[in-house]
């Protein structure tokens, strides 16, 4: 794994222009980010951290989010959390990026020795991102109190997709195609808890995933959609004859009635033209 | 857990050809005419009328939104349906909302099989609830209820036969309630709105009184142990009965299976008895105690969610005296409310 850790070093994280300088500019006083240092002795929470620290996942994602106008301050923290997840936490607004589930990532893609390092650079720039998306999904729910119809997590998902396709086609590639590779390398037969548990299989966020990827650029995604989902969800992916809704239509609808109106629209224009 | 609901041996054998000819894709226009919903007293009880000039049972040529059946075996339970009006009630029913849109509503033979699903089309506001799904739902309970008088179990809540269809008939025109009011009011969904759809019927049922929340849920709940477990294994590709339909392949598949807008059926089970649990967790302790429910889920919270959901996007548009009148007003018969 040190060498494959090695390779994403060198090839770079697909979050450029990484530095001090960049960082500094477009920073929202509102959002607080942190590393916390793992405890312990355990090497994957140490290279979860080392990711997350050496290519600034946190500053990037402040970065990112800075068009967003907070109510108040919004905490977004990287920690060792002796859990997989850690939920968000409405009294303090804090977001938690655990470096378990980064482990988790880093572990799953080290494992895949069918894969390229370009392969497996960007599923885990694809992961990774999701994961910080996804995350923060829960604190912007909870800043604009966004009514959630639907199971939370896939809320957060979906939020995550439609934001991942929103910064040019290079970007959605990488990003969703990598979330959508890593959530298949990692899906694993499922148990009745599993079902019984309020976070989606990795099969159904996989085909979340792609199918509102899709309805965002049915160009540039129609190659992928078309060899992995079935006829029966095209439709909602690609839109029918019948005029119905894509899902991306419906969650591009949410976040524009619910989100939207909290966007700085020029410090969204700035953002999209970033080169992440 | 309770594998055991999920496996059942005869009823997934008597279920299993039907399992995959569940079809969720819109179907083209089905109806036209037009026709009225007016208030009338066909519920199982008095009460003062009520109607809603937007819900538009869709007539057409005198058949009162319940479709001449083509299938002759339907013929007996679509007159059934014309006896017990449930188009109509359902018009009293939504009395309370103030659509922006008006809806159709009708029953019909869908044609895809016995487990034909029904729906709510978008495009042309209609909301069609199939024969072929009740009626198999009805044979399926009379299944049951032998089952169970012969000192089985074979579902996680006990039912009585009229209890079972008439509480999953309200389950399901709930869902597809909550499709129609999704449109029209053009709610934002940020989660899948098959599961949103079935939040809403939970929901729904749990502000009536208990007896009805608990008919309607249980229902609900114990329709998705009927229709049969996830594949967990790779279908066996060489077997003569492998299907050839691509779309029935993937549901046989354990990754491709969950490429179905709709959550499998184990996960709608869960999550409509947890909205129950939440809505009373109290009440519904045992639900957790007897290892139907994972202590971990936030089921309180869920349902938190849901009704705040529905506070926001909903109920801007309820009248509230009318509201109360449907809570309280006695919708089922002595059969269909017995235990």
């Amino acid at each position: 794994m040190r060498q494959w850790l090695t390779a994403v070093a060198a090839v770079g994280f697909v979050a450029a222009g990484c530095g001090a300088s960049a960082a500094a500019e477009g920073d929202t006083p509102q959002i607080q980010i942190e590393y916390g240092e793992p405890t312990g002795n355990d090497a994957a929470i140490a290279a979860a951290h080392d990711v997350l620290v050496n290519y600034k996942a946190l500053e990037e994602l402040r970065q990112f989010l800075a068009p967003l106008k907070l109510p108040t301050d919004l905490n977004i923290h990287a920690a060792q959390c002796g859990a997989m997840r850690h939920p968000y936490d409405t009294s303090s607004k804090t977001v938690t990026i655990c470096y378990e589930q980064i482990a988790r990532i880093l572990d799953v893609i080290s494992q895949q020795t069918d894969a390229d390092s370009d392969k497996k650079h960007n599923v885990a720039v694809g992961a990774i991102v999701e994961t910080l998306l996804h995350e923060s999904a829960y604190g912007l729910f909870d800043l604009y109190d966004v009514p959630i119809w639907g199971r939370a997590e896939d809320a957060a998902d979906r939020l995550a997709a439609l934001v991942m396709t929103q910064f040019g086609t290079r970007a959605a590639l990488v990003t969703v195609s990598g979330a959508a590779q890593y959530l298949f390398w990692s899906a694993h037969s499922l148990q009745m808890k599993d079902f019984a548990s309020a976070q989606s299989p990795e099969a159904q966020r996989f085909y979340d995933f792609l199918c509102v990827a899709t309805g965002a650029d049915p160009i540039d995604f129609e190659e992928i959609a078309k060899e992995n989902l079935p006829p029966l969800r095209l439709g909602y992916c690609f839109g029918n004859l019948f005029g119905t809704k894509t899902e991306y239509d419906e969650i591009r609808r949410a976040f524009d009635l619910r989100i939207m109106p909290f966007v700085d629209p020029d410090a969204l224009v700035r953002a999209r033209a970033t080169n992440w | 857990m309770k594998a055991a609901f999920f496996a059942l041996a005869g009823l997934a054998a008597l279920c299993a050809a039907w399992a995959t000819s569940v079809d969720a894709q819109p179907r083209p226009g089905a109806g036209s005419g037009s026709g009225s919903g007016s208030g009338t007293e066909t519920g199982a009880g008095a009460g003062p009328p009520l109607s809603n000039s937007m819900v538009i049972i869709d007539d057409n040529n005198g058949d009162g939104g319940y479709r001449p059946v083509k299938t002759k075996e339907l013929e007996a339970f679509r007159q059934q349906m014309v006896n017990r009006k449930p188009l109509e009630e359902y018009v009293e029913f939504m009395a309370p909302v103030r659509l922006l849109k008006p809806i159709r509503v009708v029953m019909e033979e869908c044609g895809q099989g016995p487990l034909s699903s029904p729906l709510y089309q978008p495009v042309i506001r209609s909301l069609v609830m199939c024969y072929e799904f009740m009626k198999t739902m009805e044979e399926v309970a009379t299944r049951v209820v032998q089952a169970q008088n012969a000192g089985k179990q074979p579902l996680p809540f006990p039912i009585t036969h009229d209890r079972f269809v008439a509480g999953l008939f309200a389950g399901i025109i709930l869902h597809e309630s909550g499709h129609a009011l999704f449109d029209n009011f053009d709610v934002p969904l940020f989660g899948r709105q098959e599961d949103a759809a079935d939040q809403m019927a939970a929901f729904i049922a749990t502000q009536f009184n208990r007896q009805v929340a608990e008919m309607i849920a249980s229902a609900y709940a114990d329709v998705w142990a009927i229709l049969g477990p996830t594949p967990t294994q790779a279908p066996n590709t060489q077997d003569t009965n492998y299907p050839k339909d691509v779309n029935q392949r993937c549901m046989l598949d354990p990754f491709c299976h969950f490429s179905d807008v709709h959550g499998s059926n184990e996960q709608r089970f869960f999550n409509t008895i947890c909205l129950v649990y939440g809505s009373d967790p109290v009440r519904y302790a045992s639900y957790v105690k007897n290892g139907l429910l994972p202590p971990d889920r936030d089921c309180v919270g869920e349902y938190r969610q849901v009704r705040h959901a529905f506070q926001l996007t909903i109920y801007p548009f309820i009248d509230r005296d009318l509201m109360q009148q449907v809570l309280t007003r006695n919708w089922f018969t002595p059969n269909e409310m017995t235990k």
